[in-house]
């Protein structure tokens, strides 16, 4: 299966009966949403864990996709419940994530080691929001998904999602503005 | 022009096309983003995803290749699971009404009928809306779960503090004195067992994708509520003392189901 075959092609072909179209899922957003967990999460088991529960509820719900709809949102509804789930069962609140070198965290283009630093402590800053904003910064700018269609992954309304990403996008200009 | 395609452009670092400056111009969160001359836009830009590609891991591998019953008939569709669920929860109560319906039912008078049904009918078909809620819809809050389950066991509990439905028939008044035990014990026992295939049922159609404890919970109340219309569409007693000690402890063995449940975790997220 080729990189350029859409998510929702993909989708469809394994609801027909394509398992390699899964693998190719699996590869293409288990990074994306390994860093999505592990932003929360001290222990790199439970980050892929959670993953793996993640494309197992969307294999589960393969039937419920429809013609027409996008998979990313379906994607990353799943993986923000099962976080939500995983925080409640555990009784406790967003832990801050432990280093882990290659473990799959967004990484700096480039070889200018100021930039380098730069990135580096603005990556800090967005593993310090608050989840709420920091989801909705990942989805939006990692995952370029519009208002309307992270306001249905995370359950809110546009007008809410629009606040959580300006408070959040402040606080990152603002640490911006003090490293420079 | 949506938001992605200016973030694209911050990403190649190239400048921004009228298209782009438009849109900055009315959206709010880019134009914070293009503030300091696209400072922050500039340097998120930098920061890109790597390019792994894992592969499946073996443990879900064999899951998704599980073929078993539970695993097919979980994957249906929500819409043909929701169908099935309606069916399994009326079977019991419509093979009472054909066959076992309570004597005094053309003495009942029938707004009350109505509200009494009503009473059990809706808690139990909120409670299986939420125990079937697909994991790919936004979550309801645990709240409304909790707040079903005590709306749920307020309405079972309300029949017995209501007046008595009517006098009219003489199988109403029995189950009283040496009679209360036995009645309440058979209403008890034949309510709960009513009940139980729809717990079953409902619980083989589970893709174990909510809360675990919302589920049980709610898998439970409807259970409960399914097995007290059922006793309710079949005994004719009316006596408050009947309706607390034989219909309204149904909750009693659902509610232990659930804590039960609740305890051991239902499957994969529990």
């Amino acid at each position: 299966m080729s990189a350029e075959v859409s998510d929702e092609a993909l989708m469809e072909a394994y609801v027909a009966g394509d398992r390699s179209a899964f693998a190719t899922l699996f590869s293409r957003y288990a990074p994306r949403l390994r860093r999505l967990m592990a932003r929360d999460l001290a222990r790199g088991t439970d980050a892929d864990d959670l993953v793996q529960q993640t494309f197992l509820q969307l294999h589960r719900a393969r039937r419920d996709f429809r013609a027409g709809a996008r998979l990313r949102p379906w994607l990353f509804t799943i993986a923000l419940n099962l976080k939500r789930q995983y925080f409640r069962r555990k009784g406790r609140r967003p832990e801050a994530p432990l280093p882990e070198p290659g473990a799959g965290d967004l990484v700096a283009e480039g070889g200018d080691p100021e930039a380098n630093v730069r990135d580096a402590q603005l990556r800090a800053v967005l593993d310090e929001l608050p989840a709420a904003q920091r989801d909705v910064i990942v989805l939006h700018w990692f995952e370029g998904m519009t208002f309307r269609e992270i306001a249905e992954v995370v359950g809110a309304t546009q007008a809410a999602v629009k606040v959580r990403a300006h408070r959040g996008y402040g606080r990152l200009r603002e640490a911006l503005k003090t490293q420079v | 022009m949506q938001c992605r395609q200016v973030h694209d452009a911050w990403r190649a670092g190239e400048p921004l096309g009228p298209d782009a400056r438009a849109h900055v111009d009315q959206c709010e969160v880019c134009a914070l983003l293009a503030g300091d001359d696209g400072a922050l836009g500039l340097a998120l830009g930098n920061v890109v995803a790597p390019n792994e590609a894992p592969t499946l891991p073996a443990a879900l591998q064999a899951r998704l290749d599980d073929d078993g019953l539970r695993a097919r008939l979980s994957s249906w569709p929500t819409s043909t699971r929701v169908i099935a669920t309606l069916l399994g929860a009326v079977l019991v109560p419509a093979i009472i009404v054909a066959v076992w319906r309570r004597p005094d039912f053309g003495a009942y008078p029938p707004l009350r009928m109505a509200l009494d049904v009503l009473t059990f009918v809706v808690p139990a078909a909120l409670a299986l809306w939420l125990t079937l809620r697909p994991v790919h819809r936004p979550a309801v809050s645990p709240g409304v779960s909790l707040g079903l389950a005590i709306v749920g066991t307020l309405a079972m509990l309300s029949l017995v503090v209501l007046p008595e439905a009517h006098a009219d028939h003489h199988g109403s008044l029995l189950g009283v004195g040496d009679d209360f035990v036995p009645r309440a014990r058979a209403c008890f026992v034949t309510g709960t067992l009513a009940g139980l295939p729809v717990l079953l049922w409902v619980r083989a159609l589970l893709r174990d994708d909510g809360p675990w404890w919302v589920v049980v919970t709610t898998l439970a109340l409807a259970a409960a509520l399914v097995g007290g219309l059922s006793i309710f569409l079949h005994c004719p007693l009316v006596s408050p003392r009947h309706l607390a000690a034989g219909h309204a402890t149904i909750l009693i063995p659902f509610a232990v189901l659930a804590l039960l449940g609740r305890r051991r975790g239902l499957g994969d997220t529990g």
